[in-house]
């Protein structure tokens, strides 16, 4: 098998939610010569998006981004030992959590796959964590995006502690912080300090992208640009 | 249960909570408000909503509008913020209180009482008290395989976790609502959420595990789905015979495909059957695919004659809802997204309301629903959303 086919039916296989034909091409993609870092993000990743945007249109079930990004997150954790030891690293670090007082991570773990589909290494810390544990996080992993997520909506305004926290550290200006969760808004967003808000994970990854890219000003510029 | 309250576990017949004369008179005083708005309109609530549930006249559409617990509570202490989520869960007075306060100070329809648990730690699994929510599971559900359901019990919910505490709350609507009168002008609805599909996903197998299963371990997900069944009946049951007049089950169809899940159907339809035989019951229904579930429900009698009366919807097409609730002569009510109520503008919130009204109104067991009324929700996009549904649904 020819490697763009391999490639091809990776996204094929994961489109499919066959983890055990994920699994399988992954070993067949090694052997081909293909590098992880291809398997990731030119098989797996596409395959993924497909699934992100079906669901944003209402033609895949939510169920189907869950387990296509558990694939992903596993299928990762194979490959990443693989990737280190030929002294190379996946893309920037996300750090992401859930924040304190909130236990909810199945949009976490669907947008921390999406990241890492995207190539972006991600430290998931966990549910219910405070402050400082996304900025001993940030500072450990040397992480330039922060993401936090909350649920429930009394704790979305915790999002702004956590923001305060960075800019405390004196980390903030160096990373790009991003906030989700159910009834999340931009006037939410903009309200905790955050520089964008995911309104699904297709949605936060398309606006990290365009922050970095500067088609997206950080909080920080949009407040100079409006004399804030 | 980390953060349990003292009486958790204590079985129903073995709890007491007693009134002071002091709460004795605000739940009277409650009563009389809910009286007052009642008798401002043509029907009575009760009237309107067993109208709606036979296809007959009504004076105006029947208000479905779930506000659930921690708005009953964030009614009760004016938006303090001050009581929390949590408090509810620990102590079932507040939550009769806050329920009884937020149909006086709304004038609604009906109660929609909520359950303050979902087994998360019943099946094995641990769980923690939560200061804004239900309390939640922590670390990984209990059941890997087949062989860890070896001495796994269906719980009984007259005695385990804090079953009781939300069974006694329900029972003493009923007597509250009896004892002053309200039992005659409006049904006590109450929630069994969730369905034995959330359960098993949720707090016996896990997500991932259960979808792969369904496709590799299909025993596994039958297994579960069998105990989470008949833990589903015993809870409905247990709700009825403490005078549930209304039962509604949150139900998962829509968050996984129909193809190749066909076999789930017949959970709901066993559960229709045994609490739909009963009282009224309906599914609630909050995601788009759930329509693609509606023929082989219909077809397989988890809804219609018998059985379910038919469901809830949102965040879905409302009028591919109403059309088939219509085609085949089942319940349906449509709310816009919580999340529009939650951040209006009111002017949205009140086209939404209409949009669904005009349409559903022809429709002659159609309701207008208001859900999910979030923590957060201002009082006025409330007001709002239940004097558009109460104007646009006038006949």
């Amino acid at each position: 098998m020819s490697r763009e086919e391999i490639l091809e039916r990776l996204k094929g296989a994961i489109t499919e939610l066959d983890d055990e034909a994920v699994n399988r091409l992954v070993k067949e993609g090694l052997q081909a010569r293909l590098s992880p870092l291809e398997i990731i993000t030119e098989g797996l990743s596409p395959g993924l998006t497909l699934i992100g945007e079906g669901y944003e249109r209402s033609q895949r079930f939510m169920v189907d981004l869950v387990v296509a990004g558990e694939i992903m997150i596993d299928v990762v954790g194979i490959l990443r030992p693989i990737i280190e030891a030929s002294g190379k690293q996946l893309g920037e670090t996300m750090v992401i959590g859930t924040v304190e007082g909130d236990v909810h991570n199945i949009g976490k773990r669907i947008v921390a796959a999406m990241f890492t589909g995207s190539g972006y290494t991600v430290v998931d810390i966990g549910e219910n964590m405070p402050a400082n544990a996304f900025v001993e996080a940030t500072k450990r992993y040397k992480a330039t995006i922060v993401g936090a997520s909350a649920v429930l909506s009394p704790v979305k305004a915790y999002c702004q502690v956590i923001n305060k926290a960075l800019v405390d550290a004196g980390i903030r200006d160096d990373v790009i912080y991003i906030v989700g969760g159910w009834g999340m808004t931009q006037e939410w967003s903009d309200k905790v300090g955050a520089d964008c808000y995911g309104d699904s994970a297709i949605d936060a990854l398309h606006k990290v992208k365009m922050i970095k890219v500067g088609e997206l000003p950080k909080i920080r510029e949009r407040m100079r640009a409006t004399g804030l | 249960m980390e953060g349990a309250p003292e009486w958790y576990g204590t079985p129903l017949d073995q709890l007491e909570f007693e009134w002071s004369p002091e709460e004795k008179l605000e739940l009277e005083r409650y009563c009389q408000k809910i009286l007052k708005n009642v008798a401002e309109e043509e029907m009575t609530p009760r009237q309107r909503c067993e109208a709606t549930m036979a296809g007959k006249t009504r004076d105006r559409l029947l208000i479905e509008a779930l506000y659930f617990n921690p708005y009953a509570v964030r009614t009760l202490d004016s938006g303090a913020d001050a009581l929390k989520p949590i408090d509810v869960c620990r102590y079932p007075k507040l939550l009769v209180k806050g329920h009884l306060a937020t149909l006086a100070r709304f004038a609604l329809d009906f109660p929609t009482l909520y359950p303050i648990s979902y087994t998360q730690e019943l099946w094995g699994g641990k769980s923690k008290m939560l200061e804004y929510g239900n309390p939640c599971m922590i670390g990984d559900p209990p059941i890997k395989s087949v062989a860890d359901l070896e001495g796994v019990e269906i719980p009984d919910p007259r005695k385990d976790g804090l079953y009781p505490g939300y069974l006694w709350a329900c029972r003493e609507m009923k007597r509250i609502f009896t004892e002053y009168g309200v039992d005659k002008v409006m049904p006590l609805w109450v929630s069994i959420c969730v369905d034995p599909l959330g359960t098993a996903m949720m707090f016996m197998v896990g997500w991932t595990r259960f979808m792969i299963a369904a496709r590799k371990d299909l025993e596994l997900c039958r297994r579960t789905m069998n105990l989470a069944t008949e833990w589903t009946i015993r809870f409905g049951q247990a709700v009825v015979d403490v005078g549930a007049d209304c039962v509604m089950m949150c139900a998962y169809p829509g968050i996984i495909p129909i193809k190749d899940n066909e076999w789930m159907v017949e959970y709901y339809t066993k559960i229709g059957k045994v609490l739909g035989s009963q009282v009224p019951f309906w599914y609630a229904l909050t995601f788009e695919l759930a329509l693609t579930w509606f023929p082989l429900m219909y077809e397989k009698e988890a809804v219609g004659p018998g059985s379910s009366r038919g469901w809830f919807c949102t965040e879905m097409d409302y009028r591919k809802a109403i059309d088939f609730s219509q085609e085949h002569d089942l319940y349906c009510s449509c709310a816009p997204s919580d999340k529009i109520l939650l951040n209006g503008p009111i002017s949205a919130i009140e086209e939404e309301i209409e949009r669904r009204c005009e349409y559903g109104k022809s429709h002659s067991k159609f309701a207008i629903g208001i859900a999910a009324v979030d923590y957060l929700t201002p009082q006025a996009n409330f007001e709002a959303a239940i004097a558009a549904a109460k104007r646009y649904g006038e006949f």
